[in-house]
């Protein structure tokens, strides 16, 4: 045909035909691709299989046994690796969550002093964003961590008592805290309801205030409804007094420390599949107990001692009154047995008063030479009671002395909901584990409304209830927050540098005042230009977590090496955190770019 | 002193009015440059007054100086009986009573036009928000947009933004108007709409001082025009004596260029 012989189209090869070389390329760019992961995969099963290492997830669900210091959600050494892990993830997004909110406050402030026309704001501003961005992170954390954080706040044994129920110390933060209990989940369809009542409100008002001829006030009602059905629905959640089936208190060995579980096997014993009921489950009362521990074989006098304390239960820093039963008060008194409470909190020790003068002198230890209790009565005003020591005999042979701790809980004050996960708690170490013996005492478990307010106490050397920021995270948020918010900076300065002058003008002209057209129009302009660059920075900040080894941070990064270390299974390990990583940033930007694409700027 | 130029000339407003601007030894530096040279200008109530020259004669700088966004170093300005000082609440109080409409528009690009308009009445003049959008509403029709209330400034043509920032200005109900070369941005085919709205204004009693170089807008509603050159006031008289009969050479080579 003549048509087609002219056509060029039909007579082009296809080795030189735009179209067919394309499709060709493609299809030689997969299979190059799909070879290499597939030489790259089986090379590494290979590998793996050779050394015997896993190459799958199915490790996930032996138990860990890692220890982690902060845990969002419950968590023990018992725990499975997958736990282990999640504890991980949710501390990341503990560091990365405050640490973006903060960075941006600091960040904005910094930025807008910058702009000051105070020759002090500004040169202040300058010399915190040149001296904090031209430092490497990690000095900066290894610096915040040893150089601040470590050696300048107090002791645990003495923390500092910040007004409003904070505690400092060398050991974190601690603060006041709201839990969600087991009833918490009988509440949550009352705030469903007032959130869908509330938007219907809002997109009611709205459409009103757009028909209507007079003015209609859009905020108001909804959000009066939103309290009400929110406050009405935790009262009606407060009413049902039942607590969930099989809960139990388990007291640990180690520390003392009681927790919450559903004994859901009803074997009256903590197994693996007895879940940790999670947060302040419920109020626990336990008030005021009775111990009394006896001591025989006093190697001194040989004389049966029996002690009794009476004591306001733990969490009591100071132990005003003690009543102390030496069996007999006579021959208790002639060989001057006393107790002394020590500067720590609720510790008592015994002794005997040499010289009489009533009082605690040093050389009167019950064992001078050892300093060590008396006949092995050391005493810690504690849930546990006391700490029990192994007594070195004057024959050199070391034994347990024969405590026969029993212990009853016998009025009803109401302790305070303590730490989410432990009931109470707060012996000092003992030398052995097997040295304390849990506690046998009546726990009385009482309903709780939806959220429980957890306040801190410090007993020995440790901080319960509450929420507690250990120095690690502390030293890891400080330096991400301080580095990230001097770069923050400089994009707010940026953006605000970056809006036309005569917006600024325009708003001057009309009579609002030089923070009215800051807030009102130079910001809002600049926040659109700052966001994108903004939204990098978030993401850098929360990937420099990794970083959180040089502040002995648990967050997933630390907790991935330790199971990569234990399990083996490097590529799974690693395949998890990239993963993770990745979810992370996608979720951040996915959302930010939202926030973003509101706000741009209606062009035609 | 080194300046050479000829003895600042006086554009005192008619005896017969109620002055509302006064402007006395009027002195600006930019650094060095001396950007305004002992300016004496008053304004009536209601005086329509155009002030033309070339680029860099201190024209934009001298309305810039009546509402405080530049600050003067000599002499003294007084808007409706408030002294311009450095008391915040003197400021304050000027740029209460003067709109000023600018050569790019500057409206709120983040804002709607009813919310550019009433985001001054409601955070300075403390006015409900339904009384704001009343008076908004009202100015927009006045200058005849009406119906572009809900658009965003992206969305609208230069002369309708330029309406719109004139019924900015007006609803905060200022007693005087400047105009800083309020149709240099715009395109040639909609000068017009923006003028015939600054006639209607002159023509209700609007005390107005207008940087342009629209001739026929001066001619029309413009009781006395001003001249200036290097930072000075060069020659001061009515429209029809500025096309008839200029009387400085300056003057007359800038009308050349212009007309």
């Amino acid at each position: 045909m003549a048509l087609a012989d002219r056509d060029p189209v039909l007579r082009i090869p296809f080795w030189r035909n735009v179209k067919t070389i394309g499709i060709l390329a493609q299809i030689v760019f997969v299979a190059v691709i799909a070879l290499g992961v597939f030489v790259l995969v089986t090379n590494t099963l290979n590998a793996l299989g050779r050394a015997n290492l896993p190459a799958d997830f199915s490790w996930l669900g032996s138990r860990a046994g890692i220890p982690i210091a902060e845990t969002p959600i419950p968590y023990t050494p018992n725990d499975p690796y997958w736990r282990a892990l999640l504890i991980g993830f949710l501390n990341t997004l503990k560091i990365a969550g405050i640490g973006v909110i903060l960075a941006s406050l600091i960040g904005i402030a910094v930025g807008v002093m910058r702009l000051a026309s105070n020759w002090l704001v500004r040169s202040i501003a300058t010399v915190y964003i040149e001296l904090l961005r031209n430092i490497p992170l990690a000095v900066q954390i290894v610096f915040w961590y040893t150089a601040v954080l470590l050696p300048i706040p107090p002791r645990i044994n003495n923390p500092i008592e910040i007004p409003g129920g904070l505690y400092l110390s060398n050991v974190g933060l601690a603060f006041p805290f709201l839990y969600p209990t087991y009833r918490f989940g009988a509440w949550v369809p009352w705030l469903v309801l007032a959130v869908v009542v509330a938007v219907v409100g809002v997109v009611w008002r709205r459409r009103l205030a757009q028909r209507s001829e007079r003015p209609v006030r859009v905020w108001p009602l909804p959000l009066v409804a939103l309290a009400a059905i929110a406050a009405g629905g935790y009262y009606v959640a407060s009413l049902d007094r039942t607590l969930p089936d099989g809960l139990a208190v388990d007291f640990t060995i180690d520390r003392g420390r009681g927790v919450v579980y559903r004994d859901l096997d009803g074997n009256g014993v903590r197994g693996p599949r007895d879940p940790l009921m999670p947060f302040a489950s419920t109020i626990v009362r336990i008030a005021e107990a009775e111990l009394t521990a006896s001591t025989q074989n006093i190697t001194e006098s040989g004389q049966l001692v029996r002690s009794t304390f009476r004591f306001p239960m733990i969490l009591e820093r100071n132990v005003e009154a003690a009543v102390v039963d030496f069996g007999d008060p006579e021959e208790a008194a002639e060989r001057g047995f006393a107790i002394h409470f020590t500067r720590f909190p609720s510790r008592g020790v015994v002794y005997v008063d040499r010289d009489g003068d009533g009082e605690f002198t040093p050389g009167e230890e019950s064992d001078a030479e050892t300093g060590i209790g008396y006949g092995g009565v050391r005493l810690v005003m504690t849930v546990v009671g006391y700490e029990r020591h192994i007594v070195a005999d004057r024959d050199g042979q070391v034994r347990t002395p024969a405590f026969s701790p029993s212990g009853t809980v016998r009025s009803a004050e109401v302790a305070p909901a303590l730490n989410p996960f432990s009931v109470f708690g707060g012996a000092a170490a003992a030398e052995s584990r097997d040295d304390i013996v849990p506690l046998e005492a009546d726990v009385e478990l009482l309903p709780a409304g939806p959220l429980v307010l957890s306040r801190v106490h410090v007993p020995v050397s440790s901080y319960e209830g509450g929420m507690r920021l250990t120095v690690n995270y502390l030293a890891l948020l400080l330096a991400l927050v301080v580095y990230t918010s001097a770069f923050i900076g400089e994009i707010v300065r940026g953006g605000i540098q970056a809006v036309a002058k005569g917006q600024r003008e325009a708003a001057l002209a009309l009579g609002l005042s030089p923070s009215q057209t800051f807030s009102l129009v130079v910001f809002p302009q600049a926040l659109r230009i700052v966001l994108p660059p903004v939204i990098s920075q978030y993401l850098n900040l929360t990937k420099n977590s990794s970083l959180a080894p040089l502040a002995g941070y648990g967050e997933l990064f630390v907790i991935a090496t330790i199971v990569q270390n234990q399990t083996g299974a490097s590529v799974p390990v690693a395949l998890l955190l990239i993963a993770s990583y990745l979810l992370i940033s996608f979720v951040f930007a996915f959302v930010l770019n939202i926030v973003n694409d509101r706000l741009a700027l209606v062009e035609r | 002193m080194p300046d050479t130029a000829p003895a600042a000339v006086r554009a005192d407003a008619p005896t017969d009015g109620q002055p509302i601007i006064e402007i006395e030894g009027l002195n600006k530096w930019f650094g060095e440059f001396h950007v305004l040279r002992d300016i004496s200008l008053s304004v009536n109530k209601g005086e329509v007054v155009v002030v033309i020259g070339p680029s860099g004669s201190g024209k934009s700088t001298l309305i810039r100086c009546i509402n405080h966004l530049e600050e003067h170093q000599q002499g003294r300005i007084v808007v409706d009986g408030t002294e311009l000082t450095d008391d915040v609440r003197n400021i304050d109080q000027v740029r209460r009573e003067t709109g000023m409409v600018f050569q790019s528009f500057n409206l709120f690009p983040h804002l709607t036009v009813l919310e550019n308009i009433t985001l001054a009445p409601i955070r300075v003049r403390k006015w409900k928000k339904s009384k704001a959008e009343e008076r908004a509403r009202f100015f927009l029709d006045k200058v005849g947009i009406p119906e572009q209330a809900l658009k965003f400034p992206g969305q609208l043509s230069g002369g309708q933004q330029q309406r719109v920032a004139i019924a900015r200005a007006l609803t905060m109900g200022p007693k005087v108007m400047l105009f800083d070369e309020p149709t240099s941005a715009l395109d040639p085919e909609v000068i017009g709409e923006v003028l015939e709205v600054m006639v209607a204004l002159a023509q209700e009693g609007m005390t107005m001082i207008v940087v342009t170089h629209e001739m026929g807008f001066a001619r029309e509603v413009g009781d006395r025009v001003i001249f200036m050159d290097q930072g000075q006031i060069v020659e001061v008289g009515t429209p029809e004596h500025f096309f008839l009969a200029p009387r400085e050479e300056r003057t007359k080579a800038f009308l050349s260029k212009i007309l």
